[in-house]
């Protein structure tokens, strides 16, 4: 580095950790901190340290219900998505034909809709075909903006896999599906894993699209939504907020975790 | 058959089977109900009624209320300031992580994208227990002694709002433009170094245009969803961050006028898709894809 670049390199350093600490992490440990706090009110001075919030929040049944509810939608909805989508990410990248790049356009395009225009137009569409809002218009509403962040995500990774490689296992007597399952699959199995875990995750936090076709089901987001607009229920939320923020940390940091080791291996 | 023949067939069926079942599925779950909401949004309609006698109603409703047009307004100036600054703090970490490889690249890259797994309702909560009148930072600057009265515009403003997007997009704006940094060969600014450029001319005259994909990317990926954004100025915007999400969402969920809400739901539609168009002819499809 030139002259003047480790002063250069030190502003830059500090001023990082000072705007991810203060716009990032801020709340998030205010969050934290004050789930342990005994008052009802969230602000200082402090007011002795608790547990009860936490024992509030195993009692809560309907805040389990929603949880459970969350996981299980999430991951139907995951399912559903990843075939829909590792078909299209195939027809996007790997055959060459007249439409492609409108077909790939076709796919991306809910990925730019905001969600509020999703969910306005799915209840809209819902209501005209008369189907009544239950679990099972959130799942399939889900999956329409599920399935064009995996493809696009497997399509990025097999833009760089070689198409030769799949018709060579063909001639020396693969099936199609072999051909998929023992070739192709290992290699976009990072995005496939990648793609698997963000849709996981826009399901089980998705908020906008779901207020509007949720009927009368309760998601996690929607729970906290509601109980948001109580205050006798903020330190509660305030708890199982931080349960969920040391959970999901957790298990990013093993994910990444097993992936070093995948790597090193 | 011929051989050949059987292998063109093969693949045309191959093709079919990928294509079809998206096709169909995004068909009948996302362009028709796009499509409905663009027909109803010309249809006859009152509190909780809807009734199929073409008119343009809605949308002289929208274009004439000064309450509506406050909340496009709005919209506007709180997405385009919020991204303005977002770029502007993203850029320095962006630039930092890409060009001058730190040691911590990898723990940095992972402190930005954490926080993104964290449901973010619960994000915007903890920012209100932070910001509130009686809030953390309030009660913490007057013990100190640094105010006297709570600062008020801390909570339920236009301030607010831009606080809590800066919050949640900050990482989609790092990463992109962490990415399109990351790709500008070195040789590149050693020739120009060598050239006789100084700092300044190699930023302004070859990094910042070569970042540009990354900044297309985070418009798109940013700027746009901001443009419909409801959650958050529901809960810290008070009236003077009143957004036109909000305006949309309670015609559907409180107002009961489905027809209005859908008419300025395709005015954000067709502004947005001609975002987007505009975006695509300036930084070219295979860029953006």
């Amino acid at each position: 580095m030139a002259r003047g670049g480790r002063a250069i390199r030190f502003a830059l350093a500090f001023y990082t950790y000072v705007v991810l600490g203060l716009l990032i992490y801020l709340p998030i440990v205010i969050l934290i901190v004050f789930s342990f706090n005994d008052s009802r009110v969230m602000s200082l001075p402090w007011s002795g340290f608790t547990l009860k919030w936490y024992r509030i929040v195993l009692q809560r049944e309907d805040l389990h219900q929603a949880i459970w509810t969350s996981l299980w939608i999430a991951t139907v909805v995951t399912l559903i998505s990843l075939v829909l989508g590792v078909l299209a990410a195939n027809a996007m990248a790997r055959y060459r034909y007249k439409g492609r790049t409108l077909f790939t356009g076709y796919v991306a395009l809910p990925f730019v809709i905001p969600w509020l225009l999703l969910g306005i137009a799915l209840l809209l569409f819902f209501n005209f075909l008369g189907i009544p809002l239950s679990a099972w218009t959130i799942i399939l509403s889900h999956v329409t903006f599920d399935t064009p962040l995996v493809a696009i995500l497997v399509a990025a990774r097999l833009h760089q896999f070689d198409p030769t490689l799949e018709d060579a296992a063909r001639d020396l007597g693969c099936t199609p599906w072999q051909a998929f399952r023992y070739v192709t699959l290992p290699i976009i199995a990072p995005a496939v894993i990648a793609a698997t875990i963000f849709a996981f995750n826009w399901s089980f936090d998705a908020f906008v699209v779901t207020h509007f076709v949720s009927g009368t089901q309760v998601t996690f987001p929607l729970w906290v939504w509601s109980a948001l607009r109580y205050p006798k229920n903020l330190p509660v939320i305030n708890a199982v907020s931080s349960i969920i923020v040391i959970v999901e940390m957790g298990l990013i940091v093993v994910a990444e975790v097993l992936r070093r080791r995948g790597e090193a291996a | 058959m011929t051989r050949r023949w059987r292998y063109v067939m093969s693949q045309y069926a191959a093709l079919a089977v990928n294509i079809l079942p998206p096709f169909l599925y995004l068909l009948v779950f996302f362009y028709v109900p796009m499509s409905i909401l663009l027909v109803m949004s010309f249809w006859k309609s009152g509190y909780m009624t809807l009734t199929p006698a073409f008119t343009f109603e809605n949308y002289r409703l929208f274009f004439t209320s000064p309450i509506y047009l406050r909340a496009l307004l709005n919209t506007f100036l709180i997405a385009t300031g919020t991204m303005l600054a977002l770029v502007v703090l993203s850029y320095p970490i962006a630039y930092y992580l890409a060009r001058f490889s730190p040691r911590h690249e990898r723990l940095i890259l992972f402190l930005i994208i954490i926080p993104v797994e964290i449901n973010f309702l619960i994000r915007i909560f903890a920012w209100k227990i932070a910001l509130g009148r009686n809030g953390i930072i309030n009660s913490a600057l007057m013990s100190l002694g640094v105010i006297d009265e709570p600062l008020s515009f801390l909570l339920y403003s236009k301030f607010a709002v831009a606080l809590v997007l800066v919050h949640e997009w900050l990482p989609y704006v790092v990463i992109p433009l962490y990415l399109a940094l990351k790709g500008i060969p070195q040789e590149i600014i050693d020739a120009a170094r060598s050239l006789g450029a100084n700092r300044w001319d190699v930023f302004w005259r070859i990094i910042f245009p070569l970042s540009a994909p990354g900044l297309f990317a985070s418009f798109v990926l940013v700027y746009i969803p901001m443009l419909g954004e409801f959650a958050v100025p529901t809960l810290v915007g008070g009236p003077s961050g009143y957004m036109l999400g909000n305006v949309i969402e309670s015609q559907f969920l409180s107002a009961g006028n489905w027809g209005l809400g859908s008419a300025i739901g395709f005015v954000l539609l067709t502004i947005i898709l001609i975002l987007v168009a505009l975006v695509l002819k300036v930084a070219g499809l295979e860029r953006m894809l």
